[in-house]
């Protein structure tokens, strides 16, 4: 009798598909390099990065302080909105409402708040507490959940809830609180630098008008205050001490908010589809144009370019992780690489973006490079924790063998798993990215908020949101498909 | 076996202890395998066994043998099937574009060989079979292919029977007997011992307390190796 044919195992054929839908968007994506002379750029850049020019003190100080206290206000208030909305998450109302707020990114909540309450401090922590939030909450019930999988209440049957969650539920979450809050602060801090890129007075601010003059000592002198703000972290962050953190930061930001009630009434009104307000103006050619324009050319270019990031970032993370990983290098490639990852992934993405448009000028080729290469360094530095847990028998092949044979195979599953997160992650950043003029739907909120078409900007963003929603549950079904961990070790922002 | 020459010596270990800390887990061993020989390491677990198998693994690798390996903890790829797993035996024997290529889409050719092995072990039917999904005993099996596939003439082997019921583990035992020309085995079932055996040494607490061959074994010899364990074979 024979064996049953040789198939190939789901998770290859997973990946292929990936790959194909990568190929048929590169078919459709702009990728050229449209600059003459890129290489000239580069070297002006690279000069200028050995020579960073820095700030007058009190200007750097203070955009500093901004940045931090803007990042820890943010965080701490987040945590704490999305641990009360974790305690109803059961509730189906408040899970499609944190899907909801976390499927727009903070730039777009800022560009919202801004055109509301103008350059107030509350616009920017609006900006990163109404997302954070909902990531907190959502977060938060996995964590719950997983450990009431783990050890099941044991608490007498008839206790209260409130005795159930401080005698059960709570000593033995409140470990995974903390460290996902500090964990969470770095994504904060960068969430409150980029915010500067819309008019925030954060290390953003000065990043933009670096790149905007050409002035690249600017820029690498504020990329290195970002790196060694996000480094201190772990000097100075504790679970306890977040409270009087918070407290110094809201101070700090204190300004008193006037606002102009007939104004705000007047832009909400602006938000409402034009139809609605002006009865000249009939639905269907103006859905039709709106579509035609841009929802449909928008939503597009995300797509493709989403897709192709995708699948690069997998091929940079499975290429680089052997650099990080105890299975395939010594220590100090390890150690330099380590270095160059943690610098690759802390620049936010939409940075590297802006140094990649200035290299080859304005096509889909940037936003796919430094998405790629962002998600890609995250990917890596998972893939190698993940790799170095695994043991090996004494006779195990070296070199490619042991990458092919041992440890892939091992982990592939897993690598899979992060990707899948990853991909709503990338799509909501490929978004974004079109303030720099890339045409992905943020290019066009961006030039809605511009010309004062706030139905157009809502509009707009809520198509973002529900492309987002979207791929995030496709991403729960492959994963689903594949039998995958529900939680990958780490869960990166 | 040959008798003209004095056999090559394979390895030579003189008075070997190997401590960990101030604990001595193997004491003053001398122990030598010449080539042509098979030796089976008798013990309760804990005597030295597994340790004595890795210092020989290491002193082969040492002296630049080839040789075949099958650990007590199989370190399989339990995501890769069991064709992949056998495979593994001979990835250093081949080109890496071969083994890449018969990871994606296993050759013709390498199915045969592999089909033809796999049936003697009566695992044929599971060679498309991810080995995460198979029994024990099966894996076990698998375990000893991979051996079998690296085509060497040394085997170093720790409790390669453990989970195989009496047929499946006398075949095994015929197999590796018909295979490798030299082995060291740590086994814990004396009849199988003796059904392989050129050499027995039994190991008590880190020490060699019997080496002796199969036919001037008297049973009652066997007994000081498994003092103080009530289940003794």
């Amino acid at each position: 009798m024979n064996p049953r044919p040789y198939t190939l195992p789901t998770s290859v054929i997973t990946s292929l598909l990936f790959i194909v839908s990568a190929l048929l968007c590169w078919v459709f994506a702009d990728l050229n390099v449209v600059t003459r002379t890129p290489w000239q750029e580069f070297l002006r850049m690279a000069t200028a990065a050995l020579s960073p020019q820095w700030l007058p003190w009190p200007e750097l100080l203070s955009a500093l302080a901004k940045t931090l206290a803007f990042g820890l206000l943010a965080v701490c208030l987040s945590a704490l909105i999305g641990f009360f909305l974790c305690l109803w998450f059961h509730n189906r109302g408040v899970k499609l409402f944190c899907a909801a707020i976390r499927a727009i990114h903070e730039l777009f909540w800022g560009l919202l708040f801004i055109q509301l309450l103008g350059l107030h401090p509350a616009a920017g922590l609006l900006a990163i507490v109404i997302p954070y939030s909902g990531i907190f909450a959502k977060v938060f019930a996995e964590i719950i959940e997983e450990s009431e999988a783990e050890f099941p209440n044991t608490l007498p049957p008839a206790s209260d809830k409130i005795s159930q969650f401080f005698y059960d539920k709570w000593p033995r979450i409140q470990q995974h609180f903390a460290s996902y809050t500090l964990y969470r602060l770095e994504c904060g801090l960068r969430s409150s630098t980029v915010l500067g890129f819309i008019g925030l007075p954060t290390l953003g601010f000065h990043l933009e008008s670096g790149f905007m003059q050409g002035n690249y000592g600017l820029v690498t002198a504020m990329l290195l205050m970002l790196y060694a703000l996000i480094a201190s972290i772990r000097v100075w962050a504790r679970f306890r001490l977040m409270p009087v953190y918070a407290g110094v930061a809201a101070f700090y930001l204190w300004a008193p908010l006037s606002i102009d009630g007939t104004l705000l009434m007047s832009l909400i009104q602006d938000m409402s589809p034009q139809p609605l307000r002006s009865p000249e103006v009939d639905w269907w050619p103006w859905l039709a144009k709106l579509t035609s324009t841009q929802v449909l050319p928008g939503a597009l270019n995300t797509v493709l370019i989403t897709q192709i990031a995708l699948v690069l970032s997998g091929v940079f993370a499975l290429i680089t992780f052997p650099l990080l990983s105890t299975q395939f290098s010594s220590g100090p490639t390890r150690h330099f690489s380590h270095l160059l990852m943690v610098v690759l992934r802390s620049t936010p993405e939409i940075i590297l973006a802006f140094i990649f448009l200035l290299l080859w000028g304005p096509s889909m080729l940037p936003a796919v490079i430094a998405l790629a290469i962002h998600n890609g360094a995250i990917t890596s530095h998972l893939l190698a924790r993940h790799s170095n847990e695994v043991t090996l028998r004494l006779d195990a092949s070296r070199g490619v063998n042991r990458y092919l044979y041992e440890v892939l195979p091992r982990i592939y599953g897993q690598f899979l798993a992060f990707l899948c997160y990853r991909w709503e992650v990338i799509m909501r950043e490929t978004a974004i990215v079109g303030i720099l003029g890339i045409h992905t739907l943020g290019f066009y909120i961006d030039s809605a908020f511009e010309s004062f078409r706030l139905d157009v900007a809502v509009l707009l963003i809520a198509v973002s949101a529900l492309m987002n929603i979207g791929v995030d549950e496709i991403a729960r079904r492959t994963r689903r498909r594949l039998h995958l961990a529900k939680q990958p070790l780490a869960r990166p922002c | 076996m040959n008798n003209q020459d004095t056999p090559k010596k394979l390895i030579s270990l003189a008075d070997e202890t190997i401590a960990y800390g101030s604990k001595v887990v193997l004491d003053e061993i001398n122990l030598h395998l010449h080539d042509g020989e098979r030796i089976v390491l008798l013990g309760k677990s804990g005597s030295g066994k597994s340790t004595l198998l890795k210092h020989l693994h290491q002193t082969l690798i040492n002296n630049n043998e080839t040789f075949a390996w099958i650990p007590q903890r199989l370190g399989l790829t339990e995501k890769l099937s069991v064709f992949h797993n056998v495979f593994i035996g001979r990835l250093d024997q081949q080109s890496r574009f071969t083994n890449l290529r018969n990871l994606l889409w296993p050759s013709q050719e390498h199915r045969q060989a592999i089909q033809a092995l796999l049936a003697e072990l009566s695992l044929d039917q599971e060679m498309f079979s991810a080995v995460g999904t198979l029994s024990g005993g099966q894996q076990q099996r698998v375990a000893a292919a991979r051996a079998l596939y690296r085509q060497a003439s040394i085997l170093l082997a720790d409790e390669p029977a453990t989970g195989l019921d009496q047929g499946s583990a006398t075949a095994l035992m015929a197999l590796i007997k018909k295979n490798f020309g030299s082995c060291v085995i740590a086994l814990h079932d004396v009849d199988l011992a003796m059904s392989i055996a050129d050499r027995i040494i039994g190991l008590r607490d880190g020490k060699i307390i019997l080496d002796a061959i199969p036919a001037d074994i008297d049973p009652k010899a066997l007994a000081p190796i498994y003092l103080d364990n009530h289940a003794a074979p």
